[in-house]
């Protein structure tokens, strides 16, 4: 290797002309254009959460229920008090489906005498489709038979409850749905409130720290020692039943985890350099909880709204079992699970079908977090 | 660590003081029948009212109350679910049926959410694992209530394998404890499906993690790595989940004893809750708190003993 | 592994099979809904204590079936004999002298003494303390003594309850009754006798209250069985009392009751043949109201509403026709056959096994005075329902308040949502009244729990109907004595209507010289049914019919329901 001085250049370099230089094609030297557009956080969460088969599947389902919940209480024709007491406590009957031999509207009586049934007043002619069995017992004839309730009761040819009807034979698909649209309501209301005080509570303790936070976890950890089944019934035995009393009940405690994520969540941001950045720049404290820190919780929050919104519905049903829930005639989920289940025996689609779509609903909730904890994750930024 | 102790017991007495304030104020507050007989005469009823206290103002009321649990473990007497009785002596007796159910469903649902989870996690996206979560879904969805009736149709009735009720005559424990698998099982579906949803979720996160990879890059087998790794990881947030299980199998078993007719103090707490028998709810509410706060004091410490970084109050 | 898994199995079977073996013995299975909350019988108004005090408990007198299973008639249990009459009042009962407790201990004219004298003590207040001194028959000054005050004492003296010798009681009574009333008087729960050790064993200090029959061990049996074991909110059992004195009238060896709050679980265990008596309620009535197994009667409860006439919310309360328009308002027929569950429907207040003890064996509404009044109701509309006249009534209520007649009335349906029956009804009437009133009406809740209803009214104003289904004062002999309840002079009275001329009617049914008379009785008690659907009261809806099934192998004693006996059920016997 040869080191070249200035002044000692070999011949054969010191008179190159001019003319034969020109400037280097500095293509390679600009920044490298995006290849896609440049998009934001959550409008990438979006994108990811639409290209997860799965979450689209659940919010199609949420979705289709919320819409159901509005328009099939206006649909069914039943209002959903409209009672018909001699119509109680029907089967279910779906047009299109009798002709397989479900939901038909039938129903087997066991061990009836068979003397009532050759009462016209109490089977009328043709709703014994057929007799089952025959047999003696003691000294009467006896028989199992199958019987068209729909008819057995006088309902009109081609009037069809596809749930069947209630103890007061209102329709119970009228009233699932209302009662879904009351449950859902109830669950994100809640889940709302939860998430307000949760956040605000959360926020100040994190952000502040030290002593306010050390007074403020503690005041929030001996709220949590309350076992919540306790505090629920308290406060529905204070407030009464209705559906605001249940919203307050489930508030009481259930703000506390969402004060605990935040609050986390702040004591990891708000030491990073661009917070200190602002900060320097005299960004006032509210804009620098609200503007600064808070948007790096959201995405565990709504994760943990959505599981908490199936979690309230539940919760709502329990307290309906005991016999704290809202006040009739309003149904709701949880109501109309627990009077199905007292007549569980004699009744079972009275139970099936609201335990059918809080199903549905769990699973789509369920999901459907799954799909946004996925979506929301950072580090998963630009994955497609 | 015997301050951090020390601490934990301050904070759960003053728990349970303020669950106690709070059930006082909240319940006694409220009308309650203490003559079902309308011919009581008013002089016996002022009687009767003297000893109970209930003609001195609230706060007074309040002195007493506190006063009799401090000073003589006295929580006053029922008044409709057992009158004349000592509220103490009639929960005392109902403990050990809701210990027991309370106690195996733990017992169960812990390792059977874990197994659960744990196949639904290695067998992910196939038939073990689509089944599984299925049925983690149905069991966390539909409440318990509807699942026991159920049972109680399928497994002791359309195919009797098992008693009706509780037996609170058994000749043996094989016999009390055989009719007590049903209210069991019942109370363990939501906690089993509760923990094995959790333990898929993190197992599945573990196991794609970079740590796996590089376990796996070191020799380990898959299992090896599974096992060593990823699955040790995840149990320890479990620990998370067990002070709202225990809780939460609490709160189920009010609803199950009464449709298994357990005698036990979750029957009792809604029966007293309905009856408008305040004195016994009141001493049910402080007994339920009083449990939960154990197992979280437990669970607490033994976490703080393990694991010194979970520590409340241990430094910012 | 797999080997002590099957051993286990082997124990198992093995186990189950030595309990199958061991049920040869005669078992009799039912169950209660509730626990007893006490089985101290003085001090109990949950019909649920009537259980263990058949079973274990003696009284004076027991109702036995005849042989022949037609009727039934009083033997003296702890009595030796029927009671003799000295004079028209007085009646003296011999007692047995090998009547004993279940230890052994005798009981004599002191232990029945002291049980009265406890039972109608001032200070215990005992809430069944009305069943001794005033129910078939109304003994002197009795009354007077359990509800004295301070400043106007009643001496124990006074009482017409006396010791003759050991083994002889002397009854005075308030007037003449027979001898089947002096006999039935003595045969509830709330005259057993009360083991005086453990009573006042019991006994607060202030001697307010006694925790006697809290537990098995603060009770004391004397009857045909004996309380064996009692696990609260699970099972009663009762085994044979071998100090029994007339053991061959039961047959039966062991007695269980479960505590089964559910009605699922109750169906499940009747269909498995683990129950030997069934009650279907309103929700399954329709899947046994047509099985041969199925027997029913007419019980001693009308349900009725209670109106309020002092609310302040609502303008026409006051008003006489606002309460006809109600009575009126009422489709009894729907709402006793298809929310109540094939029960009876009722536009009047007495009952149908009232009056059923007289000497003709009819009831009053059989009667020709019970009948007429039947006829009355049924002239408005089926069972006294009739929307024309309700709207008649309600524009006529209007007028009288000075209303305009588009105003809008909203009621008040105060009740506790856990009774089905009436959370059914509350929910229909809040449908039909507005149809029935052409809008006019509007009905809204107010729901309570915990307390009773009498305790609800007590503490709020804002009411205007509130179910009630309280018989207590409901007689077998006096048919007019169910009326007790609205009447001013009552202590706490469900109600706050009361009537002048209503209670001067009353008090003439219930003079001696009325009671006295038959006829003139049933004839006064007509005008004051009479005068109780003039003025309203309350609103009568449905009369209670019982349904009840038993098992194939029990064997009655009865051949059908016997008014005031039942069926006999502690006098079974099973034939396997």
């Amino acid at each position: 290797m040869t080191v070249y001085d200035r002044d000692h250049l070999p011949e054969e370099l010191q008179n190159l002309p001019e003319s034969g230089f020109e400037p280097a094609n500095n293509e390679w030297n600009v920044d490298e254009r995006f290849k896609t557009e440049p998009i934001g956080f959550y409008k990438d969460a979006m994108r990811r959460l639409f290209h997860n088969r799965l979450s689209v599947i659940s919010l199609c389902a949420i979705v289709i229920i919320i819409i159901l919940s509005i328009a099939v209480p206006n649909l069914t024709g039943y209002g959903y008090t409209q009672q018909n007491v001699k119509q109680k406590n029907l089967p279910s009957k779906i047009p299109g489906l009798e002709g397989l031999g479900i939901f038909d509207g039938t129903r087997v009586l066991t061990n009836i005498k068979k003397s009532s049934i050759s009462d016209p007043k109490r089977y009328p002619e043709g709703s014994v489709l057929e007799v089952l069995r025959e047999y003696k017992a003691g000294r009467q004839d006896v028989v199992d038979v199958k019987v068209d309730y729909y008819l057995y009761c006088g309902v009109p040819e081609g009037e069809y409850h596809w749930m069947g009807t209630d103890y007061l034979g209102r329709d119970i698909m009228t009233r699932l749905f209302k009662g879904t649209r009351i449950s859902l309501m109830i669950a994100a209301l809640s889940v709302l409130t939860n998430l307000v005080i949760g956040i605000i509570y959360g926020s100040i303790a994190g952000y502040y720290g030290g002593r306010v936070d050390m007074v403020m976890t503690h005041l929030a950890e001996v709220l949590d020692g309350l076992p919540y089944i306790v505090v629920t019934i308290l406060f529905m035995l204070w407030l009464g039943s209705g559906m605001l009393s249940i919203i307050l009940a489930l508030t009481v405690t259930g703000w506390i985890g969402t004060a605990r994520l935040t609050r986390a969540q702040f004591y990891r941001y708000k030491h990073r350099e661009y917070v200190l950045a602002a900060r320097t720049l005299g960004v006032p404290d509210r804009k620098l909880i609200f503007r600064h820190i808070l948007p790096n919780t959201v995405g565990p929050l709504i994760t943990r709204a959505m599981i908490a919104v199936p979690g309230a519905i539940f919760s709502e049903s329990f307290l309906a079992y005991i016999g704290l829930g809202i006040k009739p005639p309003e149904p709701s989920i949880g109501i109309l699970l627990s009077e199905g289940q007292k007549l569980l025996l004699q009744y079972p689609n009275q139970t099936f079908f609201p335990a059918l779509l809080i199903s549905i609903l769990m699973i789509a909730f369920n999901m459907l977090s799954n799909g946004l904890r996925d979506a929301m994750d950072p580090s998963r930024r630009g994955e497609d | 660590m015997f301050k951090y102790i020390l601490g934990r017991i301050g904070a759960m007495l003053l728990t349970l003081f303020l669950v106690m304030t709070l059930s006082f104020w909240v319940i006694r507050l409220m009308p309650m029948t203490i003559f079902e007989n309308p011919e009581v005469s008013p002089e016996v009823q002022r009687r009767l009212e003297d000893r109970m206290h209930l003609h001195e103002p609230m706060i007074v009321q309040y002195y007493y109350f506190i006063e009799g649990i401090v000073t003589k473990g006295d929580f006053g007497t029922s008044v409709k679910i057992r009158p004349g009785l000592q509220v103490f002596d009639i929960i005392k007796e109902r403990i050990p049926p809701t210990m027991l159910l309370n106690f195996f469903s733990l017992l169960i649902s812990i390792p059977l959410g874990i197994l659960s989870g744990t196949a639904a996690a290695l067998k992910r996206n196939t038939w073990v694992d689509n089944v599984i979560s299925f049925l983690i879904v149905i069991f966390i969805s539909v409440p318990s209530f509807v699942f026991a009736s159920l049972m109680q149709y399928v497994f002791a009735f359309m195919w009797p394998v098992f008693p009706t009720l509780y037996n609170a005559q058994a000749p043996n424990v094989w016999a009390a404890f055989h009719s007590m698998i049903l209210p069991i099982i019942a109370l363990s579906l939501n906690p089993i499906a509760t923990i094995a949803r959790y333990l898929r979720g993190e197992l599945i996160e573990t196991l794609s993690s970079e740590y796996m990879l590089l376990a796996r890059t070191k020799g380990l087998t898959q299992q090896e790595a599974t096992w060593r790794h990823a699955f040790r990881n995840s149990l320890v947030p479990i620990a998370n989940t067990i002070i709202p299980l225990i809780t939460g199998i609490m709160g189920g078993s009010l609803v199950i004893e009464k449709i298994f007719a357990v005698p036990g103090t979750g029957g009792l707490l809604v029966d007293s809750i309905l009856g408008g028998d305040h004195f016994l709810t009141v001493a049910l509410l402080i007994f339920y708190s009083l449990i939960s706060l154990v197992t979280i004091f437990v669970v607490d410490v033994s976490y703080g003993i393990i694991d010194p970084r979970i520590r409340i109050g241990g430094g910012k | 592994m797999k080997k002590v898994f099957i051993l286990a199995l082997a124990l198992m079977l093995m186990v189950s099979c030595l309990a199958v073996s061991a049920t040869a013995e005669k078992v009799i299975r039912t169950y209660l809904a509730n626990d007893t909350e006490t089985l101290n019988g003085q001090n109990s108004v949950q019909s649920n204590v009537n259980t263990p005090a058949t079973y274990c408990q003696a009284t004076l007198y027991r109702a036995v079936p005849d042989e022949d299973g037609r009727n039934f008639h009083y033997i003296g249990e702890i009595a030796a004999d029927l009671p003799q009459q000295v004079d028209a009042v007085t009646w003296r009962i011999p007692l047995r002298k090998e009547a004993c407790w279940a230890n052994g201990e005798p009981i004599n004219a002191d232990t029945m003494i002291y049980s009265y004298k406890m039972g109608l003590d001032p200070v215990l207040s005992n809430q069944m303390a009305d069943f001794i001194s005033d129910q078939d028959i109304t003994i002197k000054n009795a009354k007077a003594y359990s509800l004295q005050t301070s400043d106007a004492p009643v001496s124990w003296d006074d009482v017409g309850i006396k010791k003759i010798d050991d083994y002889t009681l002397e009854i005075v009574t308030d007037g003449e009754f027979s001898q089947t009333n002096v006999c039935s008087h003595f045969t509830t729960r709330a005259v057993v006798p009360v083991y005086e050790p453990l009573y006042e064993k019991g006994m607060a200090a202030d001697r307010t209250s006694t925790t006697y029959g809290s537990t098995k061990d603060m009770w004391m049996c004397s009857g045909p069985y004996k309380l064996d074991s009692w696990v609260f909110g699970s099972v009663q059992t009762y085994v044979r009392n071998e100090n029994y004195w007339l053991p061959e009238l039961f047959h039966y060896d062991r007695v269980e009751v479960r505590i089964i709050p559910e009605m699922n679980a109750r169906v499940e265990l009747w269909e498995k043949g683990e129950l030997d008596y069934l009650a279907p309620d309103a929700n399954v009535i329709e899947t046994y109201v047509d099985d041969p197994r199925t027997v029913e009667y007419s019980s001693a409860t009308v349900y009725h509403i209670d109106l309020n006439c002092k609310n302040p919310n609502n303008p026409v309360c006051g008003s006489l026709n606002y309460r006809k328009a109600m009575y009126h308002a009422m489709n009894r027929e729907v709402i006793a056959h298809d929310l109540f569950g094939y029960q009876q429907p009722s536009g009047v207040y007495v009952n149908g096994q009232a009056g059923m003890f007289s000497e003709s064996g009819l009831t009053y509404r059989e009667s020709e005075q019970g009948k007429a009044v039947t006829d009355m109701v049924n002239s408005w509309g089926p069972y006294g329902y009739s929307p024309e006249l309700a709207r008649e009534y309600l524009a006529k209520a209007y007028e009288e308040c000075g209303l305009p007649e588009d105003t809008v009335l909203t009621l008040c349906f105060a009740y506790d949502p856990s009774e089905a029956n009436w959370n059914a009804t509350a929910q229909y009437l809040q449908e039909e009244l507005p149809v029935i009133f052409e809008g006019k009406v509007k009905v809204e809740f107010d729901t309570y729990s915990g307390i009773s209803t009498t305790v609800y009214k007590q503490q709020h104003d804002t009411w205007d109907f509130s179910p009630n289904d309280w018989t207590r004062a409901a007689s077998r002999t006096f048919p007019y004595a169910c009326f007790y309840y609205y009447l001013s002079s009552y202590g706490s009275h469900p109600n706050n209507y009361f009537d002048e001329e209503f209670e001067a009617q009353y008090a003439v049914c219930d003079s001696e010289e009325v009671k006295s008379d038959y006829n003139r009785m049933l004839d006064e008690t007509k005008k004051l049914e009479e005068i109780y659907l003039e003025k309203v009261i309350h609103i009568p809806v449905v009369q209670e019919t019982y349904y009840e099934m038993f098992a194939d192998k029990l064997v009655l004693p009865v051949e059908t329901y016997l008014p005031g006996f039942g069926w006999g059920l502690p006098f079974g016997d099973i034939v396997e």
